[in-house]
């Protein structure tokens, strides 16, 4: 019985990754080795660069009496990204699952389906933690220092045993922003402020990890009693690897098995009473009001705005962008002087003014990557899920539906991207081009995002979905949207470097790159409007 | 009002979902449509609102074709699945007027026919609610409504009382034989024989895709029940 549930749990896993576009449609072996070639490319893309960041602990603290702060930190790391990576599934699977009235209606123990439920976090949090843990192992076994059959062991062990503090903590925190949620009134704003504030310092530790290696050269002292007096597990866990230490191991174990057993006891004895307590909104009272007249593009783009601030898991993976293109903007405003100092003494060490030069160029690059982040349009036709048939049995034209799709996306990218882009000019020396593609090529690189974030969705669209946040956060024309487009962004700066850097200054190639990405960018609207316009017809 | 002529679907190119279907629903007509589970009913409807398309034959909504002007006849459409799958992000009240925004509603007008059918149907105080929170039944009641809010001349309804209370579904009743008095026509399937037959003008079978029977509910039942008569239809080739 448990196997077939566990069994179940792993397959809709599988299947989040291996969607279908109709019920009649099965997917093929190549879609299926596209996946699992992303998924490589993934795993190798941020294993290589948390591999980096590993080889840098381990390198610079060889040696030294903080040789173990690298497994903490890699450790401390991989909980931190498990906490975020698995907090919403967490808080869906445990507490608002779909399933749950009919698992329970059947012959099963209430314990068998939490331990599935367990398990398949588990596994989700493993897959998270062992993105830093096994590159972390891998640099050290390479590295050849401090390495005992011991430290190994204990290695392979803490990969099983880190998952089990981070699914304490995932479920606690998800339980946590549950009874606070649904105390509010306004349920998944509450949702998202509370995972807001945890991404914020997950993307603090992450921005700052740079500082944190400086100090760590400096003072490295510092960080290690940091380790020592509050992040206890992990300095043991450290200690126990590096110095094959068995008693500090076995205290790492129990740092990470308790915390474990106590929440999974606390779940067992509540689990039933959580998921068959009926959990009701907060009454409002209706007060008639005077309604407004909107045209169906309002009225689609204000259904739309609906669906981004009603989600969670939606709202964030795409608030991310929008929030970095402001940091960015008050960096601008705040750093001026420093950025320009700096600049200065790189044309010093170089002679010319070959950095300054570079400088709006590769500031317009990073707003790019905020932009491209910023792709609410690439989950919104596989949003529509069940409710499909909303719109098609509406009089409302298909144009207009996929007009308001792109609408939003070019609202919530380029507004932000566009304000960068007026802080840019009032902030650096620029030439006319450069100051010219600063305004343009944020409002034309939003309006790209969303067309070709909205084909990649009618391309690749996923409507038999159970939890949204799946196809938020690993749906195909997401993960399409995003990776193809940094690859469209980063294009240019190759072949410039390459290429064009012989006869082009920075400022003249931006605004080239400009009206070639408005020109490309127009003729896919004109393929959404016509061809994706018959596969979103063909839907359902 | 709806003319469908010889529709066929089939979704994978070989079994057909419905096979060379032909029907004539007339203005002040309630038109029942009976069948087994997959026999079609839901794909004819779906056909009929332009939801589905269609490899054959010819749909008509008050003489507009819907293959050709699938806007034109989604005007004067209103259609209730058998499932109310609506936006649960949504308020009640945000949901009716995104519905009336749509279909071009004036504000004065829509209040007016909110208020109307809200307090009919007891779903007033509840209207600025979460869609998320609304029970079944409050759904199916806030699907109607929104089916209302234009005053359609053709309702699309599968298994419209499917989920409704007895009272909101003696009232829905009412509402239909108000729309069709008006000049209006309402298709619906169901499988609630008895109250098809007391509420119907005219009925049509349907078995495997195919038309079996069709016409007045006397032509059709003559003096044995609707249920005898379907069962009967039915079980002919078992």
């Amino acid at each position: 019985m448990f196997k077939a549930l566990l069994t179940s749990r792993l397959s809709a896993l599988w299947n989040s990754m291996f969607s279908r576009m109709s019920k009649k449609k099965k997917v093929g072996t190549g879609a299926k080795v596209g996946v699992i070639l992303l998924i490589v490319y993934l795993v190798v893309v941020l294993g290589g660069a948390l591999g980096g960041m590993a080889f840098m602990l381990l390198d610079s603290s060889a040696g030294t009496d903080f040789h173990w702060l690298a497994f903490a930190i890699m450790g401390f790391m991989g909980l931190l990204l498990s906490v975020v990576g698995s907090i919403f599934t967490a808080q869906k699977q445990l507490f608002d699952a779909k399933d749950n009235e009919l698992l329970l209606s059947m012959p099963i123990p209430p314990f068998y389906i939490l331990a599935s439920r367990l398990a398949m976090l588990f596994v989700l949090n493993f897959a998270f933690s062992a993105l830093t843990m096994i590159p972390a192992g891998v640099v050290w076994l390479i590295l050849g220092e401090s390495v005992t059959a011991a430290g190994v062991i204990f290695w392979v062990l803490s990969l099983l045993l880190l998952p089990l503090l981070s699914m304490a903590l995932t479920c606690l925190l998800g339980w946590v922003s549950e009874a606070i949620s649904s105390r509010m009134k306004r349920k998944n704003l509450a949702t998202t402020v509370i995972m807001a504030v945890f991404f914020a310092a997950y993307m603090y530790f992450c921005f700052n990890m740079s500082s944190f290696l400086d100090t760590l050269l400096l003072q490295g002292e510092t960080i290690a009693e940091a380790f020592r007096t509050v992040l206890l597990p992990f300095y043991y866990m450290g200690r126990g690897i590096l110095e094959g230490d068995l008693w500090r191991f076995l205290a790492f174990a129990l740092f990470a098995a308790v915390p474990f057993a106590l929440v999974a006891w606390l779940l067992t004895r509540t689990f039933l009473k959580l998921i068959t307590t009926k959990k009701k909104g907060l009454k409002v009272v209706y007060v008639e009001k005077k309604a407004r007249e909107n045209s169906p593009l309002i009225a689609v783009l204000k259904k739309e705005t609906s669906v981004l601030l009603g989600m969670p898991a939606y709202l964030l993976n795409c608030g991310l962008g929008v929030i970095m293109m402001l940091l960015l903007a008050f960096f601008l405003v705040l750093k001026r002087g420093e950025l320009l100092e700096i600049a200065g003494t790189f044309d010093a060490l170089t002679g010319g003014n070959g950095f300054s030069a570079m400088l709006p160029a590769m500031l317009q690059v990073a707003v790019g990557f905020c932009i491209l982040m910023t792709c609410t349009a690439a989950p919104s036709v596989s949003l529509e899920g069940k409710n499909l048939w909303l719109l098609r049995s509406m009089p409302v034209a298909t144009e207009t539906i996929l007009s308001a799709k792109m609408l939003l996306n070019v609202l919530v990218a380029g507004v932000p991207g566009v304000l960068t882009g007026m802080i840019l000019n009032f902030s650096l020396p620029m030439s006319i081009p450069d100051r010219i593609a600063a305004i343009l090529l944020p409002a034309v690189l939003a309006c790209f995002t969303a067309v070709f974030g909205l084909w990649c969705n009618l391309k690749w669209p996923r409507l038999d979905w159970i939890n949204a946040a799946t196809v938020v956060k690993q749906g195909g024309s997401v993960i399409a949207a995003i990776l193809g487009g940094m690859g469209i962004l980063m294009l240019p700066v190759v072949l410039y470097v390459a290429l064009f850097s012989r006869f082009l200054g920075p400022d003249w190639f931006q605004l080239l790159c400009c009206l070639l990405l408005a020109a490309a960018t127009w003729l896919l609207l004109r393929n959404v409007l016509t061809r994706g316009k018959e596969r979103f017809e063909s839907l359902g | 009002m709806l003319k469908i002529k010889n529709l066929t679907k089939s979704y994978d190119g070989t079994v057909k979902a419905v096979d060379d279907l032909s029907l004539e629903i007339k203005a002040g007509e309630i038109y029942g449509f009976i069948g087994h589970n997959g026999a079609g009913k839901t794909t004819t409807i779906k056909a009929c609102c332009g939801i589905l398309d269609f490899q054959e034959g010819e749909i008509l909504v008050d003489g507009i074709s819907i293959k050709e002007d699938p806007l034109g006849c989604k005007k004067k459409i209103a259609y209730l699945p058998d499932n109310p799958d609506l936006y649960e992000f949504m308020s009640g009240i945000k949901y009716l007027n995104f519905v009336a925004d749509i279909f071009g509603i004036p504000a004065d007008v829509r209040r007016e026919r909110i208020r109307k059918y809200g307090d009919l149907f007891e779903l007033t105080p509840h209207l600025a609610q979460n869609i998320g929170d609304y029970s079944h039944g409050m759904k199916q009641k806030l699907a109607v409504i929104s089916a209302l809010i234009h005053e359609p001349k053709l309702m699309l309804m599968d298994e419209p009382f499917v989920g409704l209370d007895p009272k909101a579904a003696h009232i829905l009743k009412g509402i239909m034989r108000e729309l069709c008095d008006n000049g209006g026509a309402i298709f619906y399937s169901t499988h609630v024989l008895e109250a098809a037959e007391k509420l119907c003008d005219k009925v049509a079978i349907i078995k495997d895709g195919k038309l079996v029977v069709s016409g007045t509910m006397e032509e059709v039942k003559g003096n044995t029940s609707l249920e005898e008569v379907f069962l009967e239809l039915v079980e002919e080739d078992v």
